[in-house]
């Protein structure tokens, strides 16, 4: 890029709450009020598909140290005068059903004043159900002979509105060469499995109640929050403060039962603190999962490898509670594959299982699972390697997207998929699957992926205000929560920036704090950097103006003839005369400068398209993976991971490089390990642990010489400084792998891959 | 964690009295037990734990009377890392050193990771949440029907397909070691069983005092697959020693119990030990009995024997 | 006078202890021999036999005190009942001090949930009540606050509640706080003062090695203790000796990378 920063893209932003996380003083949600508060522990459905019938909690109440006892009808709060009865009420009725539809569903919940004696009183509850027909495959679920799962009336799929229509599927037809029907098999079921499980702390006193808890959004939160309270309670009696959160990919995005259920039972025991605080089998068993998904897609081809039309469905499984997640399963095809006829749809197939939903790059990594399979099998129609067919068919970056016609702010794909081939050197390295054996008798294998996905957008409009302190040094309370991968830093260094500031000179004072900082844009979807950065930037603006007007009075100057850096106001062209940034600081009243992220339009004139146009800010990636697969064991051995995402501008280097590394880590986990093993003869999740649902350790990568990471800058056309989201590395490396596997032995097959699967690929077992 | 009492015992005698008692187990690293005690994992929960680490001489790791002493007590991590154990009976090393992971290992004793209970997820289901024959009479075996990716290739011992998960027992069996209890002393290959909910011969109140190696000076190795190369229990694990031209290969993870592989030993006997040979010795692998999800044991266990043997090369 | 001081402070009176004990003995002070002996002229031998006999409860001796004056030989006899611990020892003038002494230090009736036990955490001590079954990080966290450890699985399978025990790495979601009674335990907030840091946490900052940061304190727990037993680690011997941590960040890389650059300067 030609532009030079004194701060941005520079390494080394450490943000200022790493001393506080080096030493255990970084205050996560349940860190809060030792030996004060109250342990909430749940009851989870020992049945797949059930009626909850009755429930005697006389063994349990008459436990001593058992506070709250609630389900689905009653509340029951001990006191030292007897057992208050509440109803439960609609809230955490729905979150808390009486027909249960997936096993381990919270069926009832236990306060009490220590974890034991809640588990005990759970292991006490008396609970008769009436057992009901249920579907885990879900193959099974779409026959209409299956058992209805009980989230949707009638029937177990639900075709998502808004197909993508283009062109015409008759005329792609007349012009291919070759027609394939070529389909994905279902990917694997997983669970992010955040390290903090969700949890709430929540005390009330008078009509305000305070609550901790990790998440990606507090004000969202605490609206969340709002509704759970019937809007009893005005918004700012609600005090979120969410200063560590354990691991936020999108699973902890909206607060749930725990949240619910830890304000109501605290209220009920009249503000006590009530920690919910879900164990890891609580967590694994009612938090969001991946939708597995499944492609089939019909294309016509031409032999130089054009694809002339696609016309197929996506299906995502959306679990036992219903909430349609399958429509952006198509994305990645539809708008990474420069096809004029497509036809479309997307289904959700519902089954008795752990209900799924929002996780890291929701619905993409599935989709584009999908396509990569999809395209490899094209290619290989076709006589082409998978990158020289991606090549021929992907969307270029002046193509607009694909269902609405807006251009893309910029979009990278083509770049992204270039840089990482030339890294793991694609052009040698490929051969035709099950062709190549290294020396150690194992099979070699290479792939590789790459797309546009949905994430990224410049999100609402909110604000941020900068306090100037005497000092010349920049203030910021930042309703961003600390997620981990730099956006506080990232926003601070834009302020920096603007403001001829070093990075160490912008210092956040508090963070995720309804109470002191404005809203923020929630970190999901990889917008905040984006949005908030862009309301920082205009908060900086402000500063910088409002600082050109004392200078320029100042000096007796012209405001247009100042400019800014290393800490001074200075007139251009002539460094001596200047005045410093903490003299005019010093200057009463105290600089303030408050900002507003701006429409996700154009700023400015971008592949035809004027400045101002609605435009679609979007995430682009790509990957590059070599394995090694033990024909005798069936261990995949991954050798190299090359991935690269379109940062827009890199302003936070090492929260860029980071997160590649993570999306490498997670994607180790998601393609090799990661299964929520549902039981399909008796219903039940067999694995609700870190045992056999489990992260790579630091034993079984070589991530030193492994992970290559290759961030791109293309200068983003939205964003603030040109910058967007880099939050979703994870989605290509997931089709990767799988697609270097098939290199590798000839055979597809699904996520995860373990050693069972590529043994019995083999034919061996 | 339901209510009990911790009592630190003071002498093995002592300690075998309460634990003739119902309803009292043996605490010695504890990693097993707090699993089982903190998941509600079975009906029958001890009210008394017994503590043995406060017995004290039951850590030691010496060579005394032309063999390898190990108390019962010694941390896996200390057998690890031992000189002794290291340089002259490699396999025991190895496998203790392959255990769980660097935490588990300096609270867990060799003593427990010989008598651990077994991995089957049905088994150890929270909150009792299959009632299965292993916990109960009346219970049926959730495993033969539904997944059983974790689970024998040689059939069933009293109805249960779950595995013996110990990774020194293949070792100590390959090294020909005794178990020394407070009632008797067992060859290290009797002292596997897998009855009702036991995995050990143990009777009631008897408890492991010390392991005994014969000096070894032939070659010994240990290799354990798994999921991950941490913190997991072996899908398969094989202890192979060497000596005079004679081969002990020990199985684990396979079956309910520990097993030597006799016909792959017969094989290698008096022979090179090169890649056809020991390729030749692990297709000897003797005939298994195994549901489809476990299938994929059988080619590891094989690629297993001819590499742990090659290490012995 | 200080006889009578005396007399209080040693016994209670007879009728005090009858209605106590409800059991009929007498006690006198058994300092009054001395006292006789101080107001004694010289050349006075005073001299004391005790025979005992052992009632439930306490054990009743009859103390005879025989006095030499200056005219003659004094005897005195005297009952003195005492209430010996069965556990300890420590001998008590009644059976009520002597239930209150085994309550609060020994436990009456088999109940322990009374006596406080000693955790010695970052050097300083710490008496308090352990229920039997309360784990270690559940007591440090909930009823000592140090809340730098974290709970991610309770089960031992993720690391995040790693401390030393002794020096070694441990989990404490594992263990008992009953079992490590009297033991050395190091969390994260005994490796520094918070303005200084320990050499690990200095590699964490300067490499930018965290992200959210849950899973940090287990990690640096465990490599302070691995650097300490081998400061020549090796990049192997490090991936092994953390690797019962997971980092769902996928952060693992950089936290490695970190531990290396502490070898050698630990």
């Amino acid at each position: 890029m030609a532009q030079e920063f004194a701060v941005i893209g520079k390494k080394g932003m450490i943000d200022n709450q790493t001393g506080r996380i080096v030493t255990g003083k970084l205050d996560f949600a349940a860190d809060h009020l030792p030996g004060k508060k109250l342990f909430g522990r749940i009851k989870c459905s020992p049945h797949p598909h059930a009626k909850i019938l009755s429930m005697d909690i006389s063994k349990a109440q008459a436990l001593p140290g058992v506070k709250a006892i609630a389900n689905w009808e009653n509340c029951d709060v001990l006191t030292d005068m007897g057992v208050e009865a509440y109803d439960t009420g609609t809230t955490l009725r729905s979150l808390m059903p009486q027909e249960i539809t997936w096993w381990g569903q919270a069926v009832a919940i236990v306060v009490a004043t220590e974890p034991n004696i809640a588990e005990q009183a759970i292991d006490l509850l008396e609970i008769e159900y009436e057992e009901l027909n249920y579907v885990i495959d879900p193959d099974d679920a779409q026959k209409s002979s299956s058992p209805l799962v009980g989230c949707w009336e009638g029937s177990n799929v639900r075709e998502n509105p808004g197909p993508v229509v283009r062109g015409d599927i008759e005329a792609g037809k007349a012009i291919a060469d070759k027609k394939a029907t070529l389909s994905a098999d279902w990917s694997n079921y997983f669970q992010s499995s955040n390290i903090e499980p969700r949890v709430t702390l929540a005390w009330w006193d008078g009509d305000h109640v305070h609550v901790r808890l990790p998440t990606p959004g507090a004000f969202n939160s605490r609206s969340v929050i709002w509704g759970f309270l019937d809007n009893e309670v005005p918004l700012s009696h609600i005090h979120v403060v969410s200063h560590g959160t354990g691991m936020i990919v999108g699973d902890k995005i909206n607060p749930y039962l725990e949240c619910a259920a830890a304000v109501r039972l605290s209220r009920m025991l009249k503000g006590a603190p009530v920690c919910m605080n879900y164990s890891r089998r609580e967590f694994f068993l009612n938090t969001q999962h991946q939708h597995p998904a499944t492609a089939t897609i019909e294309m016509g081809l031409k032999n130089d490898g054009t694809i002339t039309y696609m016309e197929g469905a996506f299906y995502g499984q959306c679990g036992g509670e219903g909430s349609a997640w399958a429509s952006d399963l198509k994305f990645p095809i539809v708008n990474t594959i420069k096809c004029p006829n497509v036809h479309i749809k997307t289904f959700d197939v519902a089954t008795n299982i752990p209900w799924t939903g929002i996780y890291r790059s929701v619905q993409n990594p599935p989709g584009d699972y999908c396509m990569e399979v999809i395209l490899d099998k094209a290619a290989e129609l076709v006589g082409m390697t998978p990158y020289e067919f991606r090549m021929k068919n992907y969307t270029w970056p002046q193509d607009p997207q694909q269902d609405n016609g807006k251009p893309f702010s910029s979009q990278a794909v083509r770049q992204n998929l270039e840089t990482v081939a030339t890294a793991i050197n694609y052009s040698n390295k490929w051969h035709e699957p099950d062709a190549k054996t290294l020396d150690d008798g194992s099979k070699h294998g290479i792939g590789i992926a790459g797309c546009v996905e949905s994430h990224s957008a410049m999100g609402g409009s909110i604000g941020a205000i900068i306090n100037m302190t005497k000092d010349g040094k920049a203030l910021t309370n930042h309703g961003l929560t600390r997620v981990g991968c730099g956006t506080n830093a990232t926003c601070n260094a834009i302020v920096a920036e603007i403001l001829g500031l070093q990075y160490e000179d912008v210092i956040t004072g508090d963070w995720g704090n309804t109470d002191v900082a404005s809203d923020a844009q929630p970190q999901w979807g990889s917008m905040g950097t984006i949005t908030n950065g862009a309301a920082w930037l205009k908060a900086a603006e402000d500063v910088r103006d409002q600082l050109f007007d004392r200078a320029a009075a100042a000096l007796s100057v012209a405001k247009q003839n100042l400019s800014i850096g290393e800490g001074k106001v200075y007139v251009t062209g002539d460094k001596a005369t200047y005045k410093t940034v903490r003299e005019l600081c010093a200057q009463a009243p105290q600089l303030i400068g408050k900002g507003y992220s701006w429409a996700q339009n154009l700023q400015r004139d971008l592949h035809g398209f004027k400045k101002g146009t609605p435009a679609e800010t979007r995430c682009t990636c790509a990957s590059a993976t070599e394995v090694a697969v033990d024909t005798e064991t069936g261990e995949v051995e991954l050798l190299k991971i090359c991935n690269s995402i379109d940062c827009g501008r890199i302003i936070n280097l090492d929260g860029v490089t980071k997160q590649l590394y993570a999306g490498m880590d997670s994607i180790a986990a998601q393609a090799l390990y990661w299964e929520q093993i549902v039981d399909g003869v008796y219903g039940g999740v067999l694995n609700p642990n870190f045992l056999d649902h489990r992260w790579p350790t630091s034993l079984d990568i070589d991530r030193e010489t492994v992970f290559e990471p290759l961030p791109i800058e293309t200068d983003d056309a939205v964003g603030p400084l040109g910058a967007k989201g880099i939050g979703e590395p994870v989605i290509t490396t997931y089709g990767s792998v799988v697609c270097a596997v098939y290199n590798a032995i000839g055979k597809w097959i699904t996520p995860p891959i373990t050693a069972a699967k590529v043994l019995k690929a083999l034919g061996k077992a | 964690m339901k209510d009990i009492t911790f009592i630190n015992a003071t002498s093995l005698d002592q300690a075998a009295s309460l634990l003739g008692q119902d309803k009292a187990a043996i605490f010695a690293g504890g990693t097993d037990l707090m699993g089982l005690l903190r998941g509600y994992v079975t009906p029958s929960n001890p009210d008394v734990l017994v503590n043995i680490k406060t017995i004290p001489d039951m850590d030691y790791i010496k060579e005394d009377g032309g063999m390898l002493k190990i108390g019962a007590l010694a941390k896996l991590a200390d057998v690890a890392k031992n000189s002794i154990v290291k340089s002259k009976y490699a396999a025991l090393a190895e496998a203790a050193r392959k255990v769980a992971s660097p935490e588990l290992r300096n609270m867990g004793t060799i003593g427990g990771n010989l008598c651990q209970q077994v991995r089957c997820w049905y088994y150890r289901s929270e909150y009792n949440g299959y009632n299965c024959l292993r916990k109960s009479p009346s219970g049926l075996c959730q495993a033969l029907l539904g997944r059983a990716d974790h689970h024998s290739i040689f059939g069933a011992g009293d109805g249960c397909i779950a595995v013996n998960p110990s990774d020194v027992a293949p070792a100590l069996i390959a090294l020909d070691a005794k178990i020394v209890t407070t009632e008797r002393t067992i060859e290290a290959e009797d002292f596997f069983t897998s009855e009702g909910e036991k995995t050990t011969v143990l009777e009631k109140g008897e408890i492991v005092k010390e392991i005994q190696v014969p000096a070894f000076n032939g070659k010994s190795a240990f290799m354990k697959f798994a999921e991950r190369k941490a913190i997991e229990f072996a899908l398969v694990n094989c202890a192979v020693a060497v000596k005079d031209g004679n081969a002990r290969i020990c199985l684990n993870a396979v079956g309910p119990v520990p097993r030597r592989e006799e016909g792959c030993e017969a094989e290698i006997a008096g022979k090179t030990i090169n890649a056809a040979n020991a390729e030749a010795a692990a297709n000897k692998l003797s005939k298994t009995t195994v549901v489809d999800t476990s299938k994929y044991k059988i080619p590891i266990a094989k690629a297993l024997i001819k590499r742990t043997l090659l290490l012995c090369a | 006078m200080s006889e009578e001081k005396k007399k209080t402070s040693r016994t209670l009176s007879r009728r005090e202890f009858i209605r106590d004990a409800g059991i009929v003995v007498g006690g006198t002070a058994v300092g009054s021999s001395f006292i006789l002996a101080a107001c004694k002229p010289k050349e006075v031998e005073v001299t004391k036999t005790v025979t005992s006999t052992t009632t439930a409860p306490g054990t009743t001796s009859t103390v005879t005190h025989t006095t030499t004056l200056p005219g003659g030989t004094e005897t005195k006899t005297e009952t003195v009942t005492k209430f010996v611990c069965p556990v300890c020892g420590e001998e008590f003038d009644s059976l009520a001090a002597l239930q209150a002494h085994f309550n609060s230090v020994h436990g009456g009736g088999g109940d322990a949930q009374h006596v406080l036990r000693k955790l010695i955490v970052n050097g300083d001590d710490y008496w308090l009540k352990i229920d039997d079954n309360w784990t270690l990080s559940y007591v440090l966290r909930e009823k000592l606050g140090f809340v730098g450890l974290k709970n991610g699985c309770d089960r031992g399978e993720c690391g995040t509640c790693a401390v030393l025990l002794n020096g070694k790495a441990v989990f404490s979601c594992m263990m008992l706080a009953i079992d490590v009674e009297g033991q050395e335990i190091t969390t994260i907030e005994g490796l520094s003062s918070g303005i200084d840091f320990s050499p690990v946490q200095q590699a964490f900052i300067d490499h930018n090695a965290v992200q959210c940061g849950f899973c940090v304190p287990g990690y640096i727990m465990c490599a302070t203790a691995l650097l300490k037993e081998n400061p020549q680690a090796t990049l192997q011997d490090i991936k092994e000796g953390l690797s019962g941590h997971i980092c769902p960040c996928g952060n693992v890389k950089r936290m490695v990378e970190a531990v290396e650059m502490v070898k050698g300067g630990f």
